[in-house]
């Protein structure tokens, strides 16, 4: 109540400014007049009468302003003031302001950037009720070639959905995943979709728009339900909001399911990157793809809701418990002794997911992180160069702030006015970083690799990003403003008024900025070092084939369709390609040579006891070709040819790891190895190549054995070597294939390299930018210390005229200045690398994954980022050293 | 040397003003001449001081202020006590009390 009467009073004094003005001069001058007539009435003047009441009880204008800085409108009023006053003082040195702007546009936009796609995809809560509550159930394994996160198989989850009851409530998803759509059978539409277990929905709290949601019930029928709920945005989008939809049937996953209902708006599933568009029972989805409930058949991924107050930890051990006991009794009997110690390996437990499973971002969140931490050194960096700038701005206001003082202005009042120019210059560079960080987020993303399913981030910015900005704008403005403002409000009055020039301490200052700024900047350039070395090393390291000139793409087709029929259409195919003069060499191979695919299976070396129990190899089916198109080279004996493809005699080429192992001196050609999966057949070695790095740049060495792709054939991918241009090839592909099996439809088609890249994506990213910031880090010091020295010399022109006078030399001057600024250099540089090395050494353990090749701690690189940055620094310091051997003299003495 | 009347702390000045309304609503002179003759000049009050806690009382919802014609025919500020002043004022002057005999035993003792 009374603080609504206090709000109320101060708004009116605010806005009827004149008339509270009126008022309280009428209410003031009635009391003084009531004391200077009681005055009058025991004899005085009136004259005297009221010059003793002001004596007495202070002037009328004091008294005034003491009552109304009384009020808290009194403070809103200041600091409206010194926001004129600051804007107006801006505006008068439009250089200063639009540098110190854009410095800060681009160091708080910097981070911005770098922040909003973090909290995008890794830290906003899903739009659910009480996200807090959610929980994801992962299972890992940490050892060594097994590392990785795994998923569970259907009855798991049946089991584990059991023991959840007691603490809440758990459900299941598959990964989110890209298949075709259609409203009739026939149509080249891909949607994104998802199989939940039928409690999805409920235990998310998500509600329908439109129909219904997903129901317990819908996941008992043997087989499933076929029943789908539509996204909001993909019901507006494909059907135009269209209410009719309900209880049609649409084709996911070239299946028919029934429209149930539209979730509700803003929902878009449980990964924050991908806009779901799609929901279906897991049980129908399994049943489509064939899946009995197998304990082995492991798809879909764990999330619970807790109740509130529940023991995590104690959850947790529950399911490790019932975890082990499935490991133990269901999975061990039959598994393979790789299977088995990979499954002796793994754990579960509980991690929060109020923010979802973002999986792009986890991958980017260690390279993420690392670059907002180098983007706020920089901006640090350029908060000392503001800072010197202020300093020198301060010092040519010196007049304007004593003459301020003078006239009885407090040395807080000052200081507080001056902090709000720092501050309007924060906040506008503030405003302008979020405009700029929309588009940096966007760059951001654009270095991201290309993904199969749509990124759908939603990165507009929200308060979190406002937020961000704004403390960001605060802290920086406390950073460079504080100290300059505090310093030029305690000046001593007596000083400035003896006028002509003075050795000012802030030159001092300036310096102790400059070795600050040299000690950060040198991390920066070791740390840029190490990200570009690394991905030097992983660049230049061999991959075994060479995937420049080779185009790569997949082809989909009809389920169902026979493999004869497939195993035709992919040898016209490549028949085709190869007819085109452009092209040197077609092939295919499954699965895909790259990435995550691959089969895997133990073998079996006749005539030889096999070495230890690790007997696993690598398998592809391969189609005549396949080596000359990725540029895999032979060793020994012969490619596989296309009477190979027959398998009337089995032949098989394998890797020169494979031979080293099993045959050491001996040849390998002419040697005979069976392969798990058929057993009937003994296939002969007829060549060895070289060892490829199929599965990533910083996987091991696989031991491979390639097959010709035989009579049974499901499909894989096109390799293909060519003299023309990516963009007619893919014409030209595109033809071919069209012209060959209209059943057929290409995916994907994209240059070997840019798969090979994208696997390097992390790595790419974190060098370019970490070193971007290096070098604005560079130029940022380089330029401080110029200014530096700039100013210092050009108030020292008397002094070096003197010195000239008395017979120095423009060596001896030159000599001076380079002499100083190299003392400012090497202390910033000493004190940096102490700065590196304590890092490097710290964070040792944190980064080691991120680096390859090269140790955090490498002296060549610390040698190297030194003597680069001393090289800016002496060119940066020539300038101003040059300026003072010019000084002439006589013009120096004449300065005063 | 004589000493030179001492500043009224804060809130002992705000109960002064709260006292002397509970007998009538008076303006900002009479206020001021009345808690002098009350003190007998231990205090010297300055108007900036007065006219402020009058300021700081009136938005605290203590006092209310009335435009009201003067005995010698100008406009002056009248200020009355409010219901919530009143009970402020009580409940004061009760713990002014026990601070004031509380303080005075120690005060003994020694």
């Amino acid at each position: 109540m009374s603080l609504f009467r206090n709000f109320a009073i101060g708004l009116r004094s605010l806005f009827r400014k004149n008339q509270v003005d009126r008022e309280l001069d009428e209410e003031l001058g009635a009391y003084l007049e009531m004391e200077a007539a009681e005055k009058m009435r025991q004899g005085v003047s009136r004259k005297d009468a009221l010059r003793e009441v002001r004596l007495e009880r202070g002037s009328l204008e004091v008294t005034k302003e003491v009552v109304r800085s009384g009020g808290w409108e009194f403070f809103v009023e200041t600091c409206w003031q010194d926001l004129h006053f600051g804007l107006r003082m801006l505006r008068k040195s439009p250089a200063f302001t639009a540098v110190a702007v854009l410095t800060l546009t681009l160091g708080i936009g910097a981070n911005t950037a770098i922040f909003t796609l973090l909290h995008a995809s890794l830290w906003r809560p899903l739009p659910v009720k009480d996200p807090q509550e959610i929980f994801h159930l992962m299972r890992t394994s940490s050892e060594g070639d097994f590392a990785g996160e795994f998923s569970y198989s259907f009855p798991l989850f049946q089991q584990f959905s059991k023991i959840a009851d007691s603490w809440g409530e758990m459900f299941a998803t598959e990964t989110v995943s890209s298949r075709k759509f259609s409203l009739d059978t026939q149509s080249t539409e891909r949607i994104v979709g998802e199989a939940v277990s039928a409690n999805f929905f409920s235990v998310l709290h998500v509600e329908p728009i439109l129909g219904r949601v997903l129901e317990p019930q819908d996941d008992n029928a043997l087989g499933g339900r076929h029943f789908a709920v539509l996204s909001h945005g993909f019901w507006v989008r494909r059907f135009q909001s269209d209410a009719a939809i309900l209880g049609k049937r649409i084709f996911y996953d070239e299946v028919p399911y029934t429209v149930v209902g539209v979730a509700q708006p803003g929902f878009f599933g449980i990964e924050p990157e991908v806009s779901v568009d799609v929901w279906v029972p897991v049980t129908a989805a399994s049943a489509n793809r064939g899946w009995r409930p197998d304990p082995n058949i492991n798809w879909l991924r764990l999330l619970l809701r807790l109740r509130p107050g529940v023991n995590v930890s104690k959850a947790q051990a529950m399911f490790e418990t019932a975890f082990r006991a499935h490991v133990a009794d269901t999975l061990m009997p039959g598994a393979s002794p790789r299977w088995k110690s990979m499954l002796e390996g793994q754990h579960v437990t509980l991690r929060p997911a109020r923010s979802g499973l973002a999986s792009t971002g986890r991958r980017y969140e260690k390279p993420l992180l690392v670059l907002l931490a180098v983007a706020m050194v920089v901006l640090l960096i350029s908060c000392a160069n503001i800072a010197n700038l202020i300093l020198a701005r301060n010092a040519a206001r010196r007049q304007e702030i004593m003459v301020r003082l003078a006239l009885g202005a407090s040395r807080g009042r000052i200081a507080w006015q001056l902090f709000t120019e720092h501050f309007l210059l924060s906040f506008t560079g503030a405003v302008c970083a979020i405009f700029l960080s929309v588009w940096g987020t966007r760059l951001l993303l654009s270095l991201l690799p290309q993904s199969p399913l749509p990124l759908a981030f939603d990165l507009r910015p929200d308060f979190a990003v406002f937020g961000f900005a704004v403390c960001t704008a605060f802290v920086t403005a406390t950073l460079f403003g504080l100290g300059p403002a505090l310093r030029a409000s305690s000046e001593k009055l007596e000083m400035s008024f003896r006028g002509g020039h003075q050795i000012t301490a802030s030159s001092s200052t300036g310096r102790l900025l400059l070795v600050g700024q040299f000690a950060l900047t040198l991390p920066l350039l070791v740390g840029a070092g190490l990200f570009l070395e690394t991905l030097h090393n992983l660049k230049s390291s061999d991959l075994g084939f060479r995937p420049e000139n080779v185009v790569t793409f997949d082809l989909s087709f009809p389920k169902g369709t026979s493999e004869d029929r497939l195993r035709q259409a992919y040898a016209e195919i490549q028949e085709r390609l190869e007819s085109h003069p452009g092209v040197l060499v077609a092939s295919y191979s499954s699965p895909s040579v790259y990435g995550d695919g691959g089969w895997s299976g133990r073998i079996t070396v006749s005539g030889h006891s096999t070495p230890s129990e690790d007997n696993d190899v690598g398998m592809i089916s391969v189609s005549p070709g396949f080596f000359e198109s990725i540029g895999l080279g032979l060793l020994q004996g012969r490619y596989l040819n296309s009477q190979d493809q027959e398998e009337r005699h089995p032949v098989a080429v394998v890797n020169e790891s494979l031979a080293r192992y099993y045959f050491g001196a001996d040849s390998a050609i002419g040697q005979r190895i069976g392969l798990a999966g058929e057993p009937q057949i003994v296939r002969e070695i007829v060549g060895v190549v070289r060892d490829a790095r199929h599965y990533g740049i910083r996987e091991r060495v696989w031991r491979m054995v390639y097959m010709p792709a035989g009579k049974s054939w499901k499909g894989g991918s096109f390799f293909v070597r060519a003299t023309v241009g990516e963009h007619s090839l893919s014409g030209i592909i595109r033809a071919e294939v069209a012209a060959s099996d209209k059943i057929l439809q290409v995916e994907r088609i994209q240059p070997f390299e840019t798969v090979v890249n994208d696997m390097i994506s992390q790595e790419h990213l974190t060098a370019l930018l970490s070193s971007a910031f290096a070098v604005l880090a560079c130029l940022l010091a380089a330029i401080g210390l110029y200014g530096v020295f700039a100013y210092s010399v050009s108030r020292r022109t008397n002094e070096f005229g003197i010195r000239m006078a008395l017979g120095a030399q423009r060596r001896d001057i030159r000599r001076l200045v380079l002499r100083q600024t190299l003392g400012v250099t090497l202390a910033g540089v000493a004190i940096g690398i102490a700065v590196a090395l304590g890092l490097a050494r710290t964070l040792a353990a944190t980064i080691a994954g991120m680096l390859y090749g090269i140790q955090s701690t490498d002296i060549g690189l610390f040698v190297g980022a030194t003597v680069s940055l001393m090289a800016v620094a002496l060119l940066a310091a020539l300038l101003p050293a040059r300026r003072a051997t010019h000084v002439d003299p006589l013009v120096a003495l004449r300065y005063e | 040397m004589p000493e030179k009347p001492s500043d009224l702390v804060q809130g002992a000045l705000d109960m002064l003003i709260l006292k002397t309304l509970a007998l009538e609503p008076m303006h900002g002179y009479g206020i001021s001449v009345r808690i002098e003759q009350m003190r007998k000049g231990v205090f010297c009050l300055n108007a900036g001081s007065l006219f402020l806690a009058i300021q700081r009382l009136e938005r605290d919802g203590l006092i209310d202020g009335e435009w009201k014609p003067t005995e010698n025919n100008r406009r002056g500020r009248y200020y009355t006590l409010t219901a919530k002043g009143r009970k402020r004022l009580d409940s004061e002057t009760r713990e002014w009390g026990r601070q004031v005999a509380a303080i005075g035993r120690i005060l003994e003792a020694s």
